[in-house]
Formats: C-alpha cells, structure tokens, sequence
C-alpha cells in the first residue's frame, strides 16, 4: 500500500513483510496488531498512524506520478514506469452451476510467463523474458521461449483498471482480460499510476472519468469559465 | 443447504472463540421474503461473518476469480456465493440476483464493488444502485464495524491470530429503505442520484462507532 515515503515522499519504499523503511528520511513503517501502523521517525519516539492518514499524506508528496526518485533517470513529470510481472490472459471460462442451474462464470487465466510491463507515454507494454534470454533445450541448444507472449496496448484501447488478488487485472475492447502479477511491486501503485494516466488521457479530450470498474465511465468536465 | 448450515455452525464457535460479536437491529432483517442487504466492504471477513451470523441464509455476490481452483468452484455455491466478473459489465450475475429475489431469498451486496484500502466508504458502483432499482426489494444497509481492525485489506489473513483480544466486532442492521421497482431504464437512471445518497447515507450512519 505505502510505495513511496509518505513523510519525504522518496521513492521507492524498501518494504518486506509488513516493514517498510525510507532510504531518504529513514522512517520506518510497521504493520502493529491488525490495522495499527508504526511509524518509527528518525531520532524520534515511534507514533501511531492510521492507513488513511498515511495514504492522504502519500497522495501529497506526489502519488504514483510525479516525484523526484525514479531510478532509471526518467523525466520527473512522466508517468513512466516500468517493472517486472508475470503475465496472465484470460482464456475462456468456467461455468459455475449449482442445483443444474448457471450461477456464473468464472475466468481462466493463463499465464504467459515473466517479463517487464513498460508505461511510456500513451502505451503500455509487457515485454517477455525469452526475447532477451536464449532458453536451453534438453539438447543444451538455444530456442525462443515457447511461452513468452508480447502485449502492447495504447492506452485508448483499456476499458477498466483493477485490482485482484495482488494482481493488476486490465479490461481491453472486446472484454479481452489481462492480469499481471507484480514481482516486486506493488499492484496499488500501478493501478494508482494507470488511473492517473487515464484520467490524463481523457482530461486532454474534455472528459472525467466517473468509474475505473467494471469499465471505465466517463463524463463532460466542466469547461474553465463554468468552475 | 445442508453445508451451509454445518458451515454456519462451525464458523459460528470459531469466530466466537476468536473475538467479541455484538449484533444490533438483528429485527430489521425480515424472518420471510426478498431483501437486499448491502455493506461497506472493509475486509475479507465481512463475507464470512455476513454467511456465518446473518439471521438468514444469504447469498451474495463474489468475485469471480474467488471460484478459480476446482475446489471453491465445488464449495462456493454451496454456501451462498454467486460468481461476478468484476472486469466487465456481468449481466449473468444481475439475473441471478435478481432470480434469487424473486425466489424471496436474501442477497448480499458490496456496491463499492471491492474491499477498501484504508477503511472509509468508497463511492458506491453504478452497477449495483441500477440493480437494487431494477429488483425494487427492500434494501438492508449493514455495518460490520472492527472488521477493517482486525484485519486490513493490506493486512495478512492468520486464522491463528485472528483478532484476540480487541474491540468487539459488531454486525449492525439499519432498518430498510424502499426505493420502489423501477422497470424501465430511464426511470432507473432519474432514481439512480438520489438512491445513491440514501445508500451512502446509510452506510455512514450505520458504521459509525
């Protein structure tokens, strides 16, 4: 939940099971008993704090865009991102039935192998492993991976941005599912900066976006002389 | 049902066994007929203590990814969960809810669609205030109030620990609110602002401490 310091706003957190420390300000976060988070200042006594007051305070030290730590020397107002997933698609259904009768549905995901998903600009895109690192066969002899897919989408073409289960999940045209399990980031992050992203997009056309879930619903803004 | 039931009784002596139950309004959920009893989803015990302590069998919309592994696709069902693709737009749970309330059953309902993050109500979903208008049964807004304490969406679930020694857990009934039926889409659509802030209302009312 905390990617960045909520106190300094440096980025990334360095979190591990529940602890998280600032390289920057060198705050320590701990997860107390349930809801209860520590927060240990530097020189000072540790003081308890809420996850809303946290996140509040995380949202003005810049959210998941803007900042001033971005590691790789990307531009300070970008929104670009890059980090390691794993890469699912939905590939048909379940149908779930009780008593002979249809109660739902249910996705299959298959994963598609690990690899680097890129926000740059208006596109985001996932770019496997196997295109980077031969894969030995039985015989020791290089081959492309069998199951490295690529996915590349403007970001126009996404119809809804989740979270399930520590995964992202993103919503295509045509309902087509993608799902990317982050390695070692935080999903929230990213649905927080693909959010941002989209909301961009659509400022520049004019229109707010109502609802991210199930599919993005958007409105009119009102124009600068109505506000 | 018969799971269900056993299911109930066991959840029942361990949650018991594990924390402080307070329920309040038990009377505004109906002994017969439809209802739609909606919540503020706070954490992953809210479903079960909504199937486990709720005065009747309810049934409730789940996420579908929760049906995934051949097990809970076996065992979901069988104790009240009803599949939603939540990453799209699912008529086909929207007809089965809207059976289940035909039937007179009782359904569950997060309208803001997924747990919240830090504990406050999150804007509820287009989605499912157009589904308590189309169904016009009385909708039971509920509070489960310490749940989000114990734990957190971001939090790590262990049955082991789980939440000794705190504040009791109270389940709390509001009574119903009546929105009417309304067939036609536009008529859904004109009642959909209003219905909203009587929802929302609710809920905060209902979930303070």
């Amino acid at each position: 939940m905390l990617y960045r310091c909520p106190r300094c706003g440096y980025d990334p957190l360095d979190g591990h099971k529940g602890r998280a420390t600032c390289f920057s300000c060198g705050t320590r976060f701990e997860q107390g008993r349930g809801s209860a988070i520590i927060v240990h200042p530097p020189g000072g006594p540790p003081e308890q704090a809420s996850a809303s007051s946290l996140l509040a305070d995380l949202k003005k030290v810049g959210g998941p865009g803007t900042g001033t730590e971005w590691g790789r020397g990307l531009s300070e107002v970008s929104l670009c991102r890059e980090a390691r997933v794993k890469l699912g698609r939905a590939e048909g259904q379940d149908v779930i039935r009780w008593r002979g009768e249809v109660l739902g549905f249910s996705e299959r995901i298959s994963w598609k192998g690990k690899g680097l998903i890129r926000l740059e600009g208006e596109v985001l895109t996932f770019t496997p492993d196997g295109d980077r690192a031969a894969v030995l066969d039985r015989r020791g002899r290089a081959r492309a991976s069998t199951s490295a897919e690529e996915f590349s989408c403007v970001l126009d073409d996404i119809r809804g941005v989740q979270i399930s289960s520590n995964a992202l999940q993103v919503t295509l045209e045509g309902s087509r599912l993608y799902q990317f399990g982050f390695v070692d980031e935080s999903p929230k992050r990213w649905e927080d900066l693909l959010c941002l992203a989209l909301t961009r997009l659509y400022a520049q056309n004019g229109r707010g976006i109502v609802e991210f879930k199930p599919r993005i619903v958007t409105e009119p803004l009102p124009r600068r002389s109505d506000r | 049902m018969m799971l269900y039931r056993a299911l109930r009784w066991t959840m029942s002596v361990y949650f018991r066994a594990r924390m402080k139950i307070r329920f309040e309004g038990e009377e505004n959920v109906p002994k017969k007929g439809p209802f739609f009893l909606v919540l503020s989803h706070q954490s992953d015990l809210d479903s079960l203590l909504l199937h486990t302590f709720c005065p009747r069998l309810i049934f409730t919309l789940a996420k579908s990814s929760v049906f995934r592994t051949r097990f809970m696709a076996w065992l979901a069902p069988r104790v009240g969960a009803v599949p939603t693709r939540r990453y799209q737009i699912d008529p086909q749970s929207v007809r089965v809810a809207l059976r289940l309330i035909e039937r007179g059953e009782g359904v569950g309902l997060f309208p803001e669609g997924e747990r919240s993050w830090d504990g406050r109500l999150q804007p509820l979903r287009g989605g499912a205030i157009r589904l308590l208008l189309k169904a016009g049964a009385p909708v039971i807004p509920c509070g489960l109030l310490g749940t989000y304490e114990v734990l957190p969406r971001w939090g790590h679930m262990n049955w082991f620990k789980l939440g000794l020694g705190r504040d009791p857990v109270i389940i709390r009934y509001a009574e119903p609110l009546h929105f009417g039926r309304h067939d036609d889409r536009a008529s859904r659509e004109q009642a959909r602002p209003d219905a909203t802030v009587r929802i929302e209302t609710a809920l905060q009312a209902v979930m303070a401490r």
